[in-house]
């Protein structure tokens, strides 16, 4: 039973990616059309994107076909570890101006080793304290890249 | 004569102990990724690119082109004792690699793999070496009609040859080409597709493209496995590995045959390694007297594809270097990386830059040698890698990811950039749309641009131009024969014949 809606769900997300597509490149053509076409001898900047726009809503509509005639079976990554993630590295984003490289990379590391689930406390702080000493060597002091330690 | 001074020369450069480091840093990077499960070559030159820009350019391409093919040879060690590919190049080592580990000779098989990845790589250099000049005095009489046509086929042979659905790997191929169109246009100052987002006019940046596509995503996936494979490290050591004589007799023939089908492949652009793997397996099996020994363990089924994948990583610099078109994504990236040190590869690099291409060249010879070194005597280090647990290693990855693409332009936007291309990229790679080609798509498409428009320009609007330059209507034609033989005619075309019959009955 689970399987089997399992199984659907994913088909109509397949189905929906390829209308997703489609549309982006019906999009991509009518803003490229607005960008001017030109003449064959001089064509103007928006033609080639014109093309390509025609062409992937051609492919998505393949795709389309595709995704309605065959089912498709979907590895999905359970998604609480999948938003940890992409928390981690917005944090890492907000805090790397502001706050400098350390505590940015401390906070991105800490919420990356929860999205793995049980945290081995001991050996996770040595990993942090790793990289932290790791990367203000490697990247401040080696390649003198423009971070700062701490504090903006 | 000439041939011999330059490669002196090109030794010359490669043996400074300065260069001779940066090989061996880029051929340990990528032995590691490859042989970790799921990290690519593509993901390690996209994260060592920042780090490339305070480096000579020649240094620079040194120590990424010794992480692409230090990568090859890495991938097959997975393969061979966990029977998971560490790159989807060695996917196909794992048929007959695994059983062999099954059978108790796991040592073995990673020393055939070894010999022949060094084989088939060296062989190939020769290659390189004495095909490149040729080919780059042949290209400089190409219109843009031609490149553009060159490039072409390109594509299409990257979203038809590989492996997986064809339609999707042509509809990221066009959606890469259509990504490639954000920013100013150079032509006319126009900024196009950007939303009036400031940080878009100079386009979406490769390097948060590609790391975002193939690290991001790679990690986000990474959590759907069945929990990491741990393995007794232990296992292998250096006196299991000696094969025994009617073994590596039995690995000759099959090396150099892999090395031929690897060569070719690798020169053709668009077709990459995993090609060449698969295309040398397939042969294995047909010459073959006795075909069903294949996926048991036998020795051919590993020394042909290594020997295949590491020529075509070679080969794979001969139209990158000599055309500009890539043979492969990752060489696409190298492109990428030469553009921003302000060479672009064309016909006349080699003559331009000739202490480039003949330094690069040389340092593959060292390379090869070091990663001898590196994969026999110290297989054991390699091995216990594959213990790191996932929960210290991805971590670890995100940061240097982030520090990466934050790096190039010190732009907080790029890293949100690299978060969506991730997302967008794990989300298509779960309904295998294939990213290799987006990349590809994204590379070659505004040098395709600027190579239609000049062709128009200089053929005065009439589009047969890409057919009356004979070069042009080859390539087109190969690519024409490429699209048509993926298209399902054949079922199409059956199906209609079967309801023609019905409706002949009917009536």
């Amino acid at each position: 039973m689970g399987t089997e809606r399992h199984i659907r769900g994913a088909q109509y997300a397949d189905i929906a990616i390829a209308l997703v597509l489609f549309s982006i490149g019906v999009g991509f053509s009518v803003v490229a059309y607005g960008h001017g076409l030109g003449s064959l001898r001089r064509i103007g900047p928006g033609a080639m994107p014109f093309l390509i726009g025609c062409m992937l809503s051609l492919c998505a509509l393949a795709c389309l076909v595709n995704a309605v005639r065959k089912k498709i079976e979907v590895e999905v990554s359970p998604p609480l570890p999948v938003a940890l993630i992409i928390v981690a590295v917005i944090a890492w984003a907000l805090l790397v101006e502001p706050f400098g490289l350390v505590p940015a990379t401390i906070v991105l590391m800490l919420i990356g080793t929860f999205a793995y689930g049980k945290v081995h406390w001991m050996s996770t702080l040595i990993v942090i304290a790793a990289m932290c000493v790791g990367c203000v060597a490697l990247f401040i002091y080696g390649f003198r890249l423009p971070f700062t330690i701490f504090g903006g | 004569m000439d041939l011999l001074n330059n490669i002196i020369a090109g030794f010359d450069t490669a043996i400074s102990p300065h260069n001779i480091l940066f090989c061996f840093v880029g051929v340990t990077i990528g032995t590691f990724v490859g042989v970790l499960p799921g990290l690519g070559p593509l993901a390690a030159i996209a994260l060592c690119l920042p780090i490339t820009f305070y480096l000579e350019p020649t240094t620079a391409m040194i120590m990424l082109a010794g992480i692409f093919y230090g990568a090859q040879y890495g991938s097959s060690t997975a393969s061979i004792l966990l029977n998971i590919p560490g790159t989807a190049t060695a996917a196909v080592t794992c048929l007959d690699g695994y059983p062999m580990t099954q059978k108790g000779q796991a040592g073995v098989a990673l020393m055939i793999t070894t010999l022949s990845s060094f084989a088939g790589g060296t062989m190939a250099i020769v290659l390189v070496m004495g095909l490149a000049p040729v080919i780059s005095a042949f290209a400089m009489n190409f219109s843009s009609a031609d490149y553009f046509s060159v490039m072409l086929l390109g594509l299409v042979a990257a979203s038809t040859l590989s492996i997986g659905s064809p339609v999707k790997g042509m509809t990221m191929v066009v959606a890469g080409l259509g990504l490639s169109m954000i920013g100013t246009d150079k032509y006319t100052g126009e900024f196009r597709f950007t939303g009036g987002v400031l940080d878009l006019a100079e386009g979406v940046s490769l390097v948060a493209l590609s790391i975002g596509l193939f690290g991001v995503a790679e990690i986000l996936s990474s959590f759907s496995g069945k929990g990491p494979v741990l393995l007794k490290a232990s296992s292998v050591r250096l006196r299991d590995m000696l094969p025994t004589r009617a073994q590596l007799r039995e690995a000759v023939m099959p090396t150099f045959r892999g090395m031929g089908i690897g060569s070719m492949v690798g020169a053709m652009p668009g077709a990459g390694p995993a090609l060449a793997a698969y295309l040398a397996y397939v042969a294995e099996t047909q010459i073959s007297k006795d075909p069903k020994k294949f996926g048991k363990g036998a020795i051919e089924g590993i020394a042909a594809p290594e020997a295949a994948n590491n020529a075509s990583v070679q080969t794979a610099f001969i139209p990158t270097l000599t055309l500009g078109v890539p043979g492969d994504v990752v060489v696409a990236v190298l492109i990428g990386a030469l553009m921003i040190h302000g060479i672009t590869p064309g016909p006349d690099f080699i003559a331009n830059h000739a202490d480039i291409f003949w330094g690069l060249a040389a340092s593959f010879w060292i390379g090869n040698i070091l990663l001898l070194v590196l994969n026999i005597p110290l297989i054991g280090i390699w091995v216990r890698m594959l213990a790191i647990p996932p929960r210290i290693l991805y971590p670890i990855m995100l940061v240097f990811v982030c520090i990466g693409v934050y790096s190039i332009r010190n732009s907080i936007f790029d890293v949100y950039m690299m978060l969506i291309f991730g997302v967008v990229g794990y989300v298509l790679s779960l309904f295998r749309y294939p990213a290799p080609p987006l990349l590809l798509g994204f590379v070659l498409g505004p040098l395709m641009e600027q190579h239609l428009r000049r062709a128009l320009l200089l053929g005065r609007g009439d589009p047969m131009t890409f057919i009356d330059h004979p070069i042009s209507a080859v390539f087109i034609a190969l690519s024409a024969v490429l699209v048509l033989r993926s298209l399902p005619v054949g079922a199409v075309l059956q199906k209609l014949r079967a309801m023609q019959a019905r409706r002949v009955d009917i009536e």
